[in-house]
């Protein structure tokens, strides 16, 4: 039957088929393409951002350090105050 | 990746040994040397970023051909999406068109006097569903073992048998229709 063998026909038409060559920089594309996506990055740049967050780390905590200091202080000025006004009150 | 690095030596040794299969397997889905070409890059990209963690399990040749089946059906997804995303903007006045239309693009390896009868059996295949277009391509072009399709598709001998056997009759079917439409 004709639509049997136009059929058989359509099935082989990929028969002989020539496989196609890749691009010959295929390597050089890849490499580009994979540096481009993780930079590398120099040792030196590297201990200068560990020396960045080392240095906003400590400030952090001294900053932290003086905020309980001042809170420390200003509870202990409030407290004196208060006894100040209780001795007041109660002298008059 | 630095140059003279072991490790990348070894890379390019893979690479330029597996290019020409990962390139004719993107371009047997694709069916377009660009796209393909771009495939090819991204599956090696994966393959060096996952080179030290391969268990191999399989072989190489199995794991790479994996991927580059895996980033080819990815891309055709993507088309898809942006085929119908295309579609929505241009009703809303937008130019959403494609690079080019996969229905219409005929495979650049297929010999002249096939050009007609390769362009029906590649419209049938594009309305396969993935797995048996997959089954269909390794093993009708590709001319893969069943057992390494098995491999590759991470699936048993048998289950590829009956893919390529649903395959076959899908496209029959579907052959026999535009038959009778004259195409």
């Amino acid at each position: 039957m004709e639509k049997e063998k136009w059929i058989e026909e359509v099935f082989e038409s990929t028969k002989g088929m020539r496989k196609l060559e890749a691009s010959p920089f295929l390597f050089e594309q890849v490499s580009a393409r994979v540096n481009k996506q993780e930079p590398r990055l120099s040792i030196g740049i590297k201990w200068a951002m560990g020396f960045t967050a080392a240095l906003f780390l400590t400030i952090n905590i001294l900053s932290v350090g003086q905020a309980t200091d001042f809170k420390h202080q200003a509870a202990a000025k409030t407290a004196s105050q208060q006894e100040f006004n209780y001795i007041t009150v109660y002298s008059y | 990746m630095t140059p003279g690095n072991d490790h990348d030596i070894s890379f390019e040794v893979l690479v330029n040994a597996n290019k020409k299969k990962v390139f004719n397997v993107a371009l047997n889905f694709v069916r377009h040397v660009e796209d393909a070409e771009d495939i090819t890059q991204e599956v090696f990209i994966e393959v060096y970023r996952s080179l030290k963690g391969f268990n191999r399990q399989s072989s190489e040749a199995t794991w790479i051909y994996r991927i580059a089946v895996n980033k080819s059906l990815d891309h055709l997804r993507r088309q898809k999406t942006q085929k119908r995303f295309g579609f929505l903007t241009s009703l809303f006045g937008e130019s959403g068109e494609l690079k080019h239309d996969q229905s219409h693009t005929d495979h650049p390896g297929i010999l002249l006097e096939n050009k007609e009868r390769s362009r029906a059996l590649f419209a049938a295949m594009d309305t396969l569903p993935e797995s048996q277009k997959t089954a269909f391509i390794l093993f009708h072009i590709e001319e893969l073992a069943q057992k390494e399709i098995a491999e590759i598709m991470e699936t048993s001998p048998k289950a590829v048998e009956s893919l390529i056997q649903r395959a076959k009759a899908g496209l029959k079917l579907k052959l026999e229709k535009m038959y009778k439409r004259g195409i």
